[in-house]
């Protein structure tokens, strides 16, 4: 196993149209196992960062390097299924492809990924039993709630969903951006120490980007994105229009 | 679920829209059912045109036109302009290659159902489809002066059953005219179902046509001239005149010279058509009806396809959330192009299944009603080739169309990336 989860070196990325670069990050590392707390206000180029990790972009220059592999020099179709075989995502909200079951939004990447799909078989035997110990790890046990439609869950139902299909198939990285932004505080708090055991157990490594500060005392590691980002400022976190 | 997993999505997102979804695959199976039904309408329509007269080698009418010779004798559409005299009728039946002749009179009614004149012979030589017989439902040929033989429509629309009287009207109206009600008929026999004109015919012996009129003149009563049912069988009822003769020659090559004779006769201005001639001048005749039919079916799917590329296209907006997740999860771009591909072709399937299910629900509804008002008989059978290849083709279309909104999907989905702000 490869000492560090990502790497980045030398990256800069300036959306197509812009003049300005979004993001100049001379040095970032995240060890394997690591857990990691970034944040950083709305503006300060965490969008970018994450898709350039999850490889939908590609930095202008610079390497990003995913479990050692630079993901630029990926096909577009070869980055697409590295992302579904070692990256989990989980984002703020409206995680869930509302016309899937429960245990069908879990088990997404298992649809795109093979590798994750046959780690899963071989754990627990069957893609429906794995789901359902994720889900109950995750506190959702309650039959009831695996019938209900996706839309009709709260949104720490729904947050917990997203962390339970980040986590299938055990992926190296998970990426979670602002997960615990829409959730009260007892819920967040749930969601945390949720996150935190499944992750211990799969060994993966957590990247959490969020702009509220109370929680990095809980992480290995905290950092600020101003800090790894040369760019600093407001706005430079666009999207292209 | 997994083995086919872009196909299980796309039925997924469909049933989750299913009003939407559901309005656009209507939408389609009605455009589909238009199509083919129409192609049915047309073929059947044909068929059953070219089905009306067969085994009759010429068809002779005072002189007029062929289309409309064809359409008053066999159709029972229109009337004569003139009559052919029983000395030239005579002339023809004795020609060299003439095989059997069937006089028809036609000018009568009885309630809106045409009523002709003719001999035994009819029900021997007049011959439909592929060289079919007219048999009986019941009964028998007309035997008594006052027998008449009805088709099968008007025994069932007039609930008339073998031995029932029947009066015949002067002239072509339908009630209230002047009748013939001194000298009524009665049914001797119901003919079985044909499909054609002959359905909805009421046929008597001609020498009944001429005793029906002998007290008339010039289309009215000759006043104090009453001739009773009983007086009228002592007379000399000699047609005097035919309205159109069918003709059956002994070879069929000898067809054509004999035409060409009839056509050149000098005693009285005849006209002899071949009938698979005229049949078809008569289905040429409506031939831009039948062009501008495929035009609109033609546009009637564009109309239902760019229903469904609309509805595709404006739920890609609201789906751009679900494009990101599925591009968190690990879809590449082509994936997205798959699942919606696999709507369009989904629905184009269900459409196209749909469109047929209608297609014979709507025949089986207007089968009766076609046959009825129309005189066209529309068989219900399973599709044939050329319509499975139509909804093939049409499907097809569907799945290509898909491509558009599968495209918009790509590049929406690519340049949202992964956090999508709405």
């Amino acid at each position: 196993m490869s000492s560090s989860a990502i790497q980045l070196s030398g990256v800069r990325f300036r959306w197509r149209g812009q003049d300005r670069a979004t993001l100049d990050i001379p040095a970032f590392q995240v060890a394997a196992k690591e857990r990691l707390f970034i944040h950083g206000p709305s503006g300060s180029g965490k969008t970018t960062l994450l898709n350039l990790l999850a490889g939908v972009s590609t930095p202008e220059c610079g390497t990003v390097k995913v479990l050692d592999q630079d993901i630029a020099a990926l096909s577009n179709a070869r980055r697409d299924a590295f992302r579904a075989d070692h990256i989990g995502l989980i984002f703020q909200m409206f995680n869930l492809v509302p016309y899937l079951s429960l245990v069908d939004n879990v088990l997404l990447p298992c649809r795109f990924s093979p590798r994750r799909r046959s780690r899963v078989l071989s754990e627990a035997g069957d893609l429906d039993t794995a789901a359902y110990e994720l889900l109950r790890d995750m506190g959702l046990d309650d039959p009831r709630v695996h019938k209900r439609s996706v839309s009709e869950l709260s949104v720490g139902q729904q947050q917990r969903v997203a962390a339970a299909r980040a986590l299938i198939g055990g992926p190296e990285v998970i990426v979670a951006d602002e997960p615990t932004s829409s959730l009260d505080t007892d819920t967040q708090e749930l969601f945390l120490q949720r996150l935190f055991a499944e992750v211990a157990q799969t060994g993966s490594a957590l990247l959490f980007v969020s702009h509220d500060e109370r929680l990095q005392d809980r992480f290995d590691r905290s950092v600020a994105l101003a800090d790894i980002n040369r760019i600093a400022g407001d706005s430079v976190d666009g999207v292209p229009a | 679920m997994n083995r086919f997993p872009i196909i299980a999505l796309a039925v997924g997102s469909l049933i989750n829209r299913r009003l939407t979804a559901g309005l656009t695959l209507f939408a389609l199976a009605v455009s589909m059912m238009l199509v083919l039904g129409v192609e049915k309408v047309r073929n059947e329509a044909k068929a059953s045109f070219a089905n009306t007269i067969s085994g009759t080698d010429l068809i002779v009418g005072a002189r007029s036109g062929s289309v409309q010779l064809l359409l008053y004798s066999v159709f029972r559409i229109g009337n004569a302009t003139n009559n052919i005299s029983w000395n030239g009728y005579q002339n023809i039946a004795r020609r060299p290659g003439v095989a059997w002749t069937v006089p028809l009179s036609l000018g009568d009614s009885h309630r809106g159902y045409k009523v002709l004149g003719t001999t035994g012979d009819y029900f021997r030589h007049y011959r439909y489809g592929k060289k079919r017989n007219l048999a009986f439902a019941s009964g028998q040929p007309f035997d008594d002066l006052f027998d008449a033989v009805v088709g099968w429509d008007v025994a069932q629309a007039l609930g008339y059953k073998e031995g029932d009287p029947l009066v015949v009207a002067h002239g072509l109206g339908r009630q209230g005219f002047q009748t013939h009600k001194d000298k009524p008929f009665r049914v001797s026999g119901i003919l079985a179902k044909t499909g054609t004109a002959v359905d909805r015919t009421v046929h008597v012996s001609l020498e009944a046509i001429e005793a029906i009129h002998v007290d008339w003149k010039s289309g009215a009563r000759v006043p104090g001239m009453a001739v009773s049912a009983d007086q009228v069988r002592q007379m000399d009822l000699t047609p005097r005149t035919v309205t159109a003769v069918l003709v059956g020659t002994e070879t069929r090559f000898g067809a054509f010279g004999l035409m060409r004779s009839i056509n050149d006769y000098r005693g009285e201005p005849l006209l002899a058509i071949l009938p698979g001639v005229a049949l078809q001048e008569l289905w040429d005749l409506m031939g831009t009806a039948e062009v501008a039919l495929s035009v609109i079916s033609v546009f009637v799917i564009v109309a239902g396809l760019l229903g469904m590329v609309t509805m595709l296209l404006a739920g890609l907006n609201e789906r751009r959330r679900e494009l990101a997740i599925l591009r968190s999860v690990g879809a590449h771009p082509r994936h997205l192009f798959a699942l919606l591909v696999s709507e369009a072709a989904s629905l184009s399937i269900l459409g196209a299944i749909l469109g047929l299910a209608l297609l014979y629900g709507v025949l089986a509804i207007a089968q009766p009603i076609l046959d009825a008002q129309f005189g066209l008989y529309i068989e219900i059978t399973l599709p044939n080739r050329r319509d499975l290849f139509t909804l093939g083709l049409m499907v097809t279309a569907g799945i290509v169309s898909g491509t558009f909104p599968a495209w918009r999907a790509c590049r929406q989905a690519l340049a949202d990336g992964l956090v999508v702000r709405i």
